[in-house]
């Protein structure tokens, strides 16, 4: 075998070095990112699996023209208070107009709505008289009630 | 060995190296290429796992006066572009004006985007569906 020969060898040893070691890096990053994103997947399903709430009453006050709702964490997750949402007749109610939200015989602050626990929460005026009230999780899980 | 052998072979072995060189060089171009595009996959793959939206409409009073209204929540663990989602009712793709509501800058988890359709739905059962950039998305189906 000539030195020309060792030579090209060499160079291709080099560059299939220089090849192996870029694709695996590659392939390590790429793996780590896209296992990353499946726990955080498969986490937030899990979440989801265990939370459940139900509307346990409604009821509408009409000389104050204020709607109250009883709203019960009937699954095993605690749900954090400040990132429930809410739609009457529809219509989504922005956080200015929900005047309290407080757990029913629990402390008077928290944001921790804990499994088996009522949240009460009260409205701004309102009128007419509400018909339909919807309660989201910050998971997207949903509560309705009708009137 | 004379001078003439030894020119042919140092020809040789310069021709060798540069082929040699310039293959190599071929090779990993393509190579890192091809790791470039991957990478940008499995990201733009591991974003999509990450991602998730829902429509929260009440399917039982969605508001059609004046204007037919959605709202879709971010319930993900990424912020996605909300000002490029593609909105079908009844299987045809239609222009809405979008907005963030609760004062949010960005689509971030947790928020949500008021969609606002022009036309007034007619009575009947609907089909709403939203596509995300990235690909995720919802569907509610709604009667009115």
């Amino acid at each position: 075998m000539g030195f020309d020969v060792t030579a090209a060898n060499v160079i291709f040893f080099i560059a299939a070095l220089g090849i192996a070691s870029t694709a695996m890096g590659a392939y390590w990053q790429s793996a780590e990112h896209v296992e990353e994103a499946r726990r955080i997947g498969d986490r937030r399903a899990e979440l989801r699996a265990h939370t459940n709430i139900t509307v346990v009453a409604a009821s509408y006050d009409a000389p104050d023209k204020r709607f109250t709702a009883e709203v019960k964490n009937t699954g095993s997750e605690v749900i954090g208070i400040s990132e429930l949402r809410y739609l009457v007749d529809g219509a989504y109610v922005a956080t200015s107009a929900i005047e309290s939200v407080a757990v029913l015989g629990g402390p008077g602050a928290t944001d921790l709505w804990l499994p088996l626990e009522t949240i009460e929460v009260k409205f701004a005026p309102i009128e007419p008289s509400p018909t339909y009230f919807q309660v989201v999780a910050q998971n997207g899980v949903k509560a309705n009630w009708r009137g | 060995m004379g001078a003439d052998t030894t020119s042919t072979q140092l020809i040789f072995f310069i021709a060798a190296t540069v082929v040699a060189t310039a293959t190599a060089g071929i090779f990993t171009g393509v190579v890192t290429d091809l790791t470039s595009k991957a990478s940008i996959r499995a990201k733009a793959f591991g974003d999509e796992l990450a991602s998730d939206v829902e429509i929260i409409n009440d399917p039982n009073a969605v508001v059609t006066v004046p204007d037919t209204i959605f709202y879709v929540k971010n319930t993900g663990a990424t912020t996605l572009a909300w000002d490029t989602m593609t909105v079908m009712v009844n299987g045809m793709v239609v222009t809405t004006t979008n907005v963030l509501l609760d004062g949010e800058t960005a689509f971030r988890p947790g928020a949500i985007v008021q969609i606002t359709y022009d036309p007034t739905l007619p009575p009947g059962d609907h089909r709403v569906a939203v596509r995300m950039e990235n690909g995720v998305g919802d569907e509610l189906r709604f009667r009115i």
